[in-house]
């Protein structure tokens, strides 16, 4: 087969594709679980393939991957079925691997490491000598809460993710994320505290 | 994180899956906005003793006034789209060609403000209390287009919500500014140049600072 025969087939695999992913969203807008399972599923390869030429860190990959699919439900409602589907969905994975990123960019200058290999200089003014203790001290902290409690901070406050796409990553309802998250902050309060005093 | 958490997230996300309402098309939006917009005409013209009242301003005067008429209109329609397309996956081009085109409108606007003062007669002290009135009367007509602008904000998917708030603030300032200047007698320079331009895109832009930090709380906690 010559290759101009080739890519006329691909293009209308993609074509086939597309608007077979496009039924399927329409149907997931009309709440039929099905469907929606049928694409996500359809969709993981795809999406990590995406990811992969993105993310260098194979161990964010996954991550990245679990949050493109959380924006891709949370915008479910945004598609169009008379538009092509992959544009959209690109759109969506490419919004989402950008606010990882710089989400965890952003932590990175404000958080020293706890040991120097492999991780690069903060890009921020020289910082007090006490202050590593203090993110060594917090990663103890965290260690120590309960794994719900310490999933819930995690996910929240260290992931940047909203209460809503916590709590599906968790498996939990909105408001039992809250009130782990709610408890794990207060006990590493708590713990800190005690550890300044002590 | 392990794949297989992956595998079990989706199989969460499917039992979680409710109907949802698509959004409208852009085009829909688009329609829906300018019967606001045409709203908001007729609510003025009211005011103004009929359609005459509309277009009883200095710009027909000269080019310079004319120029930032345009100038506005431009922008407000360019911010108008960016707000509008920004907040659609997949519409990102027709995004960034909206805040071309209101850039270029902004550009116009200035060119126009500029012109309009070398050539107009200058007021002997700054005209707050007039131009704080148009400012004021810009805003007011822009409320309700930018009511529609931020709710469908709040429902899309706008990756940037400061962004998208300042799109649509200035989309609504602008629109009103450019219903004030065709209506306005007063042609004083400063007061062209303040009420009808400088001070409504200014308060716009300041306004649009706590509602683009309310979409993106919203965005977070949603």
């Amino acid at each position: 087969m010559g290759r101009p025969a080739r890519m006329q087939e691909s293009g209308e695999a993609a074509e086939a594709r597309d608007a077979r992913w496009s039924a399927w969203m329409a149907a997931t807008q009309r709440g039929d679980a099905v469907a929606y399972e049928k694409l996500l599923h359809e969709l993981l390869p795809y999406v990590r393939r995406f990811v992969r030429r993105r993310v260098f860190d194979p161990a964010l990959l996954e991550d990245v991957v679990q949050n493109v699919f959380l924006s891709l439900h949370r915008a479910r409602h945004s598609y169009r079925p008379e538009r092509p589907f992959s544009p959209w969905l690109r759109a969506i994975a490419r919004n989402a691997v950008t606010d990882q990123l710089r989400f965890r960019g952003r932590r990175r200058e404000r958080e020293l490491p706890l040991d120097g290999a492999g991780v690069a200089e903060p890009a921020v003014a020289p910082v007090e000598p006490g202050d590593d203790r203090l993110s060594a001290e917090l990663e103890t902290a965290l260690a120590q809460l309960p794994a719900s409690q310490r999933e819930a901070v995690t996910l929240i406050h260290l992931e940047g993710l909203s209460v809503a796409e916590a709590a599906l990553r968790a498996g939990v309802s909105r408001s039992a994320l809250k009130v782990r998250a709610h408890r794990g902050y207060r006990a590493l309060r708590r713990r800190l505290e005690a550890g300044e005093d002590g | 994180m392990a794949e297989h958490s992956t595998e079990a997230l989706l199989r969460r996300l499917s039992r979680d899956v409710a109907p949802v309402r698509p959004l409208p098309s852009l085009r829909r939006l688009s329609l829906l906005l300018l019967a606001v917009l045409g709203g908001v005409l007729a609510l003025e013209a009211a005011v103004a003793g009929g359609p005459a009242g509309l277009v009883a301003g200095a710009p027909w005067s000269s080019g310079a006034s004319l120029l930032l008429l345009a100038g506005l209109a431009l922008a407000a329609a360019g911010a108008a789209g960016g707000a509008l397309a920004g907040a659609v996956p997949g519409r990102e081009r027709e995004a960034r060609a909206a805040r071309a085109l209101a850039g270029l409108g902004l550009l116009v606007a200035t060119g126009g403000a500029l012109a309009w003062l070398r050539q107009a007669a200058a007021e002997p002290e700054l005209p707050w209390a007039s131009s704080l009135g148009c400012a004021a009367r810009s805003l007011l007509l822009g409320l309700a287009p930018g009511a529609l602008l931020l709710g469908f904000l709040a429902w899309g998917c706008e990756p940037r919500p400061r962004r998208g708030a300042l799109l649509a603030t200035g989309a609504a300032a602008a629109a009103g500014a450019t219903l004030v200047h065709a209506s306005c007698s007063d042609s004083g320079a400063l007061h062209v140049v303040l009420g009808h331009c400088a001070v409504p895109l200014a308060l716009a832009a300041l306004a649009a600072l706590p509602l683009g930090a309310l979409l993106a709380r919203a965005r977070r906690t949603a």
